[in-house]
């Protein structure tokens, strides 16, 4: 349990930079996340917040400098290295779920397990589900849920590998108060729980009523 | 994994993909039954003329006295004497030569007056019964004994001329005394008795029948000789001894008789030419369609392209690479194409089953051979799969490139 307990940092940033052209660059702050910890980045459109995200989670290529994440520092690998890492160390929520809407509700989770390259485990998967809260779904579209079932099942289908870190962007920015904290509460419960560096990035400013550590992108 | 998002994708939106599969199944469906068709056509046909080097008969066309004395799907071009024809029947080139004649008909089955020579070159042998041996008896082939259900022991009267409802020759009965075994070649579809039968059976009525204009004899010849002098018959089937009659005796016969002879090989070449013309159009049209279907699955794949865009991105965050997302695509295509080439397939099959009940009542010819048709299929099953592979080509790569910060982001 010790082991379990011990904060160390999942992510860490360094100078990074991106630019698109010449007109729009970003110089972003260095962060840094633990495991079990929680960061917001804030910040109002245009700031990079996007962006930020993308670069966290190897999507982009950063001009210059550095990404930590689980001691790795993914701006050396190469693209079907990158894609590999991804799939089994980084899981994303987005502001609005999307799913392969052809698969069922628990195909979806499975075939995150399939695509990090790992064995497919759909008991492993369904027990994810079960502790969403979304395991009565499992034979369903995914469009067939309501809104807060899609958010939680987007947030099963982002931890089913264990990842390191967990990166949301504007998770949060669709739903109603009670859902906005629900949902909160629920990816820090679930960033404790699987021992994962949660990284927010939103405008949503009702988020910062429950997470302490913060940095606004300016 | 990636094999069942393709199928679900596919049956995730049927109607988009419908048009895609209609077309191949139709195209593969046309070239598959051309190829079975023309296959069994020609291997019928060459089949039937194995060991007839020449026809001898009554001047006319040389493809309908073939059409006529070796596939009996056509009428006679007339009779010739048999006292003429005895000529060429004995000359030294000659190996062997079948004297034939026929012209009349039981419910369309061609009534064959014959040697039991001609039950030899067919192999064709007694499944029941016996052979013929008095005048007025026959032995029935396989398939006209099926359809026309005749027995041993059942007796009917011959038609004037290869149609139904003719003159029908009411003077004598015809005996089956045996039925043949199926042999795979005409004789399945023959009712085949003796010369002398067909002979006395028009004794009667010669005069008014006067074939193609050729005077035939009124009053009845005691002389036995004499008469089989006068005798006419419709054809004759010879086979070479000598490489050398080929050339000679066809060019000999057609200037210096008044009978012509034929080379069955020549004139069923020239058919098949022309057959071969009206294939290679139909051929051609259902290439067509496989290149329209073609464009319609790359228009349905890049449409599609639109909508998972969003879902390609998402499976690329969730650790798919760029390789896996372009297998998807093309497999999709694939897929599709590959059901359509079974389908295709089965349909042919199907086509084909129904043609030859339909051509084995009009034209006494069935289609026996449902395999698959190598290594032409074959072809056509490759040439599928990179019609699925040429159509998903452009999508499959817009997905390999696709941008997933942008896609995310517009998301």
């Amino acid at each position: 349990m010790d082991e379990a307990n011990k904060q160390v940092n999942m992510l860490q940033t360094k100078n990074l930079h991106f630019s698109y052209n010449t007109d729009t660059s970003f110089q972003f702050p260095d962060i840094s996340c633990a495991n079990s910890d929680a960061l917001l980045i804030t910040g109002s459109s245009g700031k990079g917040k996007t962006t930020l995200l993308h670069l966290l989670a190897g999507i982009l290529k950063p001009t210059s400098g550095n990404i930590n994440i689980n001691d790795t520092d993914i701006t050396t690998l190469k693209a079907n290295k990158l894609d590999h890492y991804r799939g089994q160390h980084i899981g994303m929520v987005f502001q609005q779920s999307h799913f392969v809407a052809s698969l069922s509700v628990l195909d979806n989770v499975v075939l995150a397990q399939y695509l990090s390259g790992r064995k497919r485990n759909s008991k492993e998967a369904l027990v994810l589900l079960e502790s969403l809260g979304v395991a009565s779904q499992k034979n369903k579209k995914p469009s067939q849920l309501s809104i807060g079932q899609q958010q939680r099942l987007s947030i099963a289908r982002a931890l089913v590998n264990n990842p390191a870190v967990l990166l949301a962007d504007e998770p949060t920015s669709s739903l109603d108060d009670e859902n906005c904290f629900a949902v909160a509460r629920l990816l820090q419960q679930q960033a404790v729980q699987f021992n994962t560096a949660l990284v927010i990035v939103t405008h949503d400013s009702r988020l910062k009523q429950i997470f302490k550590q913060s940095i606004a992108l300016s | 994994m990636i094999f069942k998002i393709a199928i679900k994708n596919i049956f995730n939106k049927p109607l988009n993909f419908l048009l895609g599969w209609l077309l191949l199944t139709v195209s593969v469906g046309i070239i598959s039954l051309l190829l079975l068709v023309q296959q069994q056509i020609e291997q019928q046909f060459t089949n039937d003329i194995k060991g007839v080097d020449m026809v001898l008969g009554a001047k006319g066309s040389p493809l309908q006295m073939i059409l006529s004395a070796v596939y009996h799907i056509d009428a006679p071009t007339g009779n010739i004497k048999y006292a003429e024809a005895q000529v060429w029947m004995k000359h030294p080139f000659v190996e062997s030569a079948i004297p034939l004649a026929y012209g009349d008909s039981y419910k369309s089955y061609s009534v064959l007056g014959t040697t039991t020579a001609y039950l030899d070159k067919y192999s064709a042998t007694i499944k029941e019964g016996k052979l013929y041996a008095n005048n007025f008896e026959v032995v029935v082939g396989s398939t006209a004994a099926n359809i026309l259900k005749l027995k041993l022991g059942d007796t009917f009267f011959g038609t004037h001329g290869d149609k139904e409802g003719g003159e029908v020759h009411k003077a004598h009965h015809y005996v089956v005394t045996g039925i043949l075994k199926p042999s795979g070649s005409i004789i399945d579809n023959l009712i085949v008795g003796n010369i002398e039968s067909v002979w006395q059976m028009h004794e009667h009525h010669e005069e008014k029948k006067a074939v193609n204009g050729v005077a035939v004899k009124e009053e009845e010849d005691p002389n036995e000789a004499d008469e089989l002098k006068q005798q006419e018959i419709t054809a004759v089937l010879l086979k070479f001894r000598n490489p050398m009659a080929q050339i000679q005796l066809p060019r000999i016969i057609n200037s210096s008789t008044n009978m012509m002879a034929a080379m069955p090989a020549i004139e069923i070449n020239r058919l098949f030419s022309l057959l071969g013309i009206g294939i290679d159009t139909l051929k051609k049209m259902a290439w067509g369609i496989m290149i329209l279907s073609a464009l319609s699955v790359f228009i349905t794949l890049f449409n599609a392209l639109k909508d998972s865009k969003y879902e390609l991105a998402l499976m690329r965050t969730m650790g798919g690479s760029r390789a896996r997302l372009m297998l998807l695509v093309l497999l999709e295509s694939m897929l599709l194409c590959l059901s359509g080439f079974i389908c295709g397939i089965i349909l042919s099959r199907t086509v084909l089953y129904f043609l030859s009940k339909q051509a084995q009542s009009d034209y006494h010819f069935s289609f026996k051979n449902f395999t698959l048709q190598l290594p032409e299929e074959g072809y056509l099953f490759f040439i599928t799969l990179a019609v699925g592979i040429a159509a998903a080509l452009i999508p499959a790569i817009k997905a390999y490139r696709l941008n997933i910060s942008k896609t995310l982001a517009n998301g």
